[in-house]
């Protein structure tokens, strides 16, 4: 179930270019992915477990380049940490008032298997002031906690979801979808240079004047 | 009955990379006649000129006409690929040339104006970051990646044009000449992200470089190629926003990088190490990878299209000024200077014989060249 959402501050954190740079993140990972795990090169992945393989390392490249992406300064307002889940990491994407870890699944309609991280997220969110309005939230309030639900055969698919339910197949939707939307793809930003000027010399035009006159 | 200039003997035999031995043995004559030529002590016969002409494939013209004398070079020629410039013989074919299309230059200043040089005063204190950052500054440049480069080097004085020395070793070179600064690229190797590289190169060596005198250059050996590296490499990819954009940094992810930067592969592998963005380890396997996949031989990198063309427009804008101005037909031009073809397409970047318009072209010029008046007495010509 998702209910379409709109909220101030996830838009001040997620802004346009940060979405279109989280869009080109999830672009090169998935590149990254299909050229790492690709059987034709490498026969060593020729076999019928691919697919799981392909899921591990996607999920490898989705933080790996989410993380350089934000280090490099690709997201304004936004830091990454490594969340440590005993063993394993998580990568969280900090804004000011949002925080979102990503999510790889196979259908749009699919949502994250429950863990305890995840379950904790949702009861974060439950009373999060920044979504309820409890209380009036103050900077130091937590965030609120947001999923990357990215996915599809190609990729095609990307939304920011916030699962703010004790029921993990609700939650509200706060954005578009980040890969079909056309104005997020960014341009390259070149150095505006100007065509060299040539004229015509001023003194070679006064010279042949003055000849014509004499 | 006039004579020729000796110097232009010399010259026309050294732009077409012959040794004096080569000349003789070409013309049926002997060494010492051609040195008596080249040295003003013995005159050629006009039947003699005419075979030089041809030999060397120059207007006789040229033999009759005095190298201006407004033409001094100033500073060092500068190679890209010395190992490629090695031989004496290509360095001088490299120096006449330049001087060459700075006689056409010359020549064409009577008529248009060119953008005046603008180069930045840059102290190299081996911190190439510096240097590019202070030149990109003084241009009025951030730190994006730069599409128009042969724009940009052109709009601040420099005049870039084309070499063809039948070398595909040679990459490019540039000194300064009568105060007009010069980069000669190469254009048999026909790869867009090299010749970006080559040009930006060459600007390091003009910025850097102009002080040194040709012997300086020799004893520096590869270190001042090193520098022009090192300048190029942070001028066309500044430290701060190429990091930014290095995110995969397998070669696939540089290759992906290209479009953008217009840079090869290699050029920007190169850069990521410097900037330690990637190991040492993975630089030599990066390395290995794109030897093996046969980047560095003929067939090139892949994506050299989508990587903008290094323009020279300097030369064509002025045909078009002065055909549009009626000043003189393109036609025209190599009657009035008298330098080889190969010289004219360099500063041209045309075929100014192909321009002749159909009702002319069947029309036969005759020369007397024995009665060819000198512009100057041979007597009053500059010596080396």
């Amino acid at each position: 179930m998702k209910t379409p959402f709109f909220l101030t501050e996830v838009a001040q954190d997620w802004t346009e270019p940060n979405l279109a740079s989280l869009q080109l993140a999830l672009r090169e990972a998935e590149d990254a992915t299909l050229v790492r795990t690709n059987a034709l090169e490498d026969p060593l992945f020729d076999t019928p477990n691919l697919a799981n393989v392909r899921g591990v390392v996607r999920w490898s490249m989705v933080a790996k380049h989410l993380h350089v992406a934000a280090n490099n300064g690709r997201f304004h307002g936004i830091t990454a940490n490594w969340v440590d889940l005993g063993g394993t990491h998580m990568l969280e994407l900090r804004g000011k008032h949002t925080s979102v870890t990503a999510c790889h699944l196979l259908r749009s309609d699919d949502n994250p298997r429950p863990s305890e991280y995840r379950k904790n997220c949702r009861i974060q969110n439950q009373v999060c002031p920044w979504l309820q309005g409890f209380q009036q939230p103050t900077p130091e309030s937590e965030p609120l906690n947001l999923v990357l639900a990215h996915g599809g055969k190609n990729g095609e698919f990307a939304y920011l979801r916030a699962y703010t339910d004790p029921d993990p197949t609700v939650y509200r939707l706060l954005s578009k979808n980040i890969m079909q939307m056309p104005v997020l793809l960014p341009s390259i930003d070149f150095e505006t240079v100007g065509e060299p000027e040539v004229q015509l010399n001023p003194a070679a035009t006064e010279k042949e004047s003055l000849q014509k006159a004499s | 009955m006039n004579t020729a200039f000796p110097e232009r003997i010399t010259q026309a035999r050294e732009l077409a990379g012959q040794t004096k031995t080569d000349l003789a043995g070409r013309l049926g004559k002997s060494v010492a006649a051609v040195s008596q030529w080249e040295n003003g002590s013995k005159h050629p016969t006009p039947e003699n000129l005419l075979t030089i002409s041809q030999v060397l494939r120059v207007p006789m013209a040229l033999f009759f006409t005095a190298i201006p004398t407004e033409l001094a070079r100033r500073g060092p020629i500068t190679f890209r690929a010395r190992s490629a410039a090695k031989t004496c013989l290509l360095r001088r074919q490299a120096q006449r040339l330049a001087e060459m299309v700075a006689e056409a230059y010359i020549w064409l200043e009577k008529w248009v104006s060119f953008p005046t040089a603008s180069l930045p005063e840059i102290v190299w204190n081996d911190d190439p970051e510096r240097a590019a950052g202070e030149c990109r500054r003084f241009w009025g440049l951030g730190d994006r990646p730069i599409a128009k480069l042969g724009e940009l080097l052109e709009s601040k004085g420099i005049r870039l044009c084309s070499a063809a020395f039948g070398d595909v070793r040679f990459d490019a070179y540039s000194c300064i000449v009568s105060g007009r600064p010069f980069a000669f690229l190469g254009i048999e190797k026909q790869d867009r992200a090299r010749s970006r590289f080559d040009a930006a190169h060459e600007l390091g060596h003009l910025l850097v470089h102009q002080h040194f005198s040709d012997d300086e250059i020799e004893q520096a050996g590869k270190e001042v190629e090193r520098q022009a590296d090192a300048f190029a490499s942070a001028f066309m990819m500044p430290a701060e926003t190429f990091s930014r954009d290095v995110v995969d940094t397998s070669l696939d992810g540089f290759k992906r990088l290209k479009p953008k930067w217009g840079m090869s592969i290699q050029a920007m592998v190169r850069r990521a190490k410097d900037l330690e963005l990637i190991s040492e380890e993975r630089y030599e396997r990066h390395c290995r990878s794109i030897s093996a996949a046969g980047w560095r031989r003929a067939k090139g990198e892949p994506l050299d299209e989508v990587v903008p063309l290094t323009t020279r427009s300097l030369g064509k804008k002025s045909l078009e000024l002065l055909k549009a101005s009626n000043k003189i037909k393109p036609w025209e031009i190599s009657g009035e200077l008298p330098l080889p073809e190969s010289v004219l397409e360099s500063v041209f970047d045309a075929n100014l014989k192909a321009m002749v318009p159909e009702e002319l072209d069947n029309v036969i010029v005759l020369q007397n060249f024995s009665t060819a008046t000198p512009l100057l007495d041979p007597g009053d010509a500059p010596h080396d």
